[in-house]
């Protein structure tokens, strides 16, 4: 009898977890903000340092072939390296950037295309 | 006289005695429960009807590497790991309780295991388990994903595990399982931008199916397999698929495999395999699990 009542209240507490569902996807979380011209400092600068120079810093690490510190050193990688193609991947496919980490949001990677579009402007 | 009829009074008595004394030598004993179905607590990735024993405390430290398709480069594999390490403590002989943190995704991950039924010698047929968990994903970030809460970081599985012990070297096992995600991964399409709305439904069905064969003493060859049964067709994850072996040493479980799967944890595996075995998308994989 006392084991029955634990399984029920194990039963019980779980499905209690369940009512704490969501049905989202991750673009669901994000905001999109409205950039006029999207430039290197104001907007692209941020997101390559909070994501990408932790191997592509001033001296690359894990195997990252170049560093993406500089305005320079990233506008080179987007038209040179593809940089735009691998950051867009499916995260866990081949080639996609950041390696073995989550994908940047799809925000991020708009603004870096939107950045391409106006220009690559520093 | 009188000591005669008494001993005639009990004579039949003493008779039957003997014969009960006999018949219980004689007859087979039943409600033997059949044990050890499988070796470990997993087969490989999917979880076994085997629960820890009361008051035992498991380590399992479990590995993913890399694909090997690189070849040499990353010496197949071997400099991209995935850590799992995990806890696991029978509070009762039918209740198993575990706690883990694996390197995919950051996840921490709770779980409960509990016997239904066991299977029985000459009985019933098959042992049933039950098995539910909870898991956290601690790698989204709150910079990148504004609307982020914490609820959009849970994952819950629940799966019923059914096997049956066949002979003393295969046993089979079938895991109905549903799990939720309350955050699905994009779905991209062909110029790499998400699909809206997601054509992932958040609530998934998987059918688990897995096995072992022992071909010597202390050696076992298994193998599983989770068929998504509601994945979208646009997705680009893949049914799950393991091949290994298992090694028993005395205290230890050493289960050596190749998966397509770089998660360890249930809702990882069940809806985020990205690997492909077609294209040498397999990694080697190893679980440690060690009693104390």
């Amino acid at each position: 009898m006392k084991k029955k009542s634990i399984k029920l209240s194990t039963v019980a507490f779980f499905s209690l977890l369940l009512y704490s569902c969501t049905n989202d996807s991750l673009s669901d979380l994000t905001t999109v903000d409205d950039i006029e011209t999207a430039t290197y400092t104001q907007n692209v600068k941020p997101i390559i340092d909070n994501n990408c120079i932790i191997c592509h810093g001033s001296t690359p690490t894990n195997g990252a072939p170049m560093s993406l510190t500089t305005y320079t050193f990233v506008k080179q990688a987007v038209i040179n390296r593809g940089l735009l193609d691998r950051i867009s991947r499916a995260e866990g496919t081949s080639g996609a950037m950041p390696f073995g980490g989550p994908r940047l949001s799809q925000t991020n990677i708009d603004v870096i295309i939107q950045w391409n579009t106006d220009g690559l402007q520093e | 006289m009188k000591k005669l009829i008494l001993f005639l009074f009990f004579f039949p008595l003493s008779i039957f005695a003997q014969d009960d004394l006999l018949k219980e030598i004689d007859t087979v004993e039943t409600n033997v429960k059949v044990e050890s179905a499988f070796k470990s607590l997993k087969i490989i990735n999917l979880e076994s009807t085997k629960l820890a024993a009361k008051g035992d405390l498991y380590l399992v430290v479990a590995h993913r590497f890399d694909y090997v398709k690189n070849g040499f480069d990353d010496f197949f594999g071997m400099d991209n790991a995935n850590t799992q390490i995990k806890f696991l403590y029978g509070v009762n002989d039918w209740l198993t309780v575990h706690a883990a943190r694996s390197g995919f995704q950051e996840t921490y991950d709770l779980g409960v295991k509990y016997r239904l039924k066991s299977q029985i010698k000459d009985g019933f047929p098959f042992a049933i388990v039950g098995f539910s968990s909870i898991a956290v994903n601690s790698e989204l970030k709150k910079e990148d994903y504004p609307l982020l809460k914490f609820a959009n970081r849970l994952s819950y599985v629940t799966q019923i595990l059914i096997s049956r012990k066949f002979t003393e070297k295969l046993s089979l096992e079938i895991a109905p399982s549903y799990f939720h995600e309350n955050t699905v991964r994009d779905i991209l399409d062909t110029n790499n931008q998400p699909i809206i709305p997601n054509p992932q439904n958040n609530s998934q069905f998987a059918l688990g199916l897995g096995g072992r064969y022992k071909f010597a003493k202390r050696w076992s060859v298994n193998i599983d397999y989770a068929a998504h049964l509601n994945r979208a067709s646009e997705s680009i994850y893949k049914n799950p698929l393991s091949i290994g072996v298992d090694l028993e040493t005395g205290g230890h479980v050493f289960q050596m495999h190749f998966t397509n799967s770089r998660a360890m944890h249930e809702s990882g595996y069940l809806g985020q395999t990205s690997g492909d075995w077609s294209k040498g998308e397999i990694a080697f994989g190893f679980n440690l699990v060690r009693v104390f």
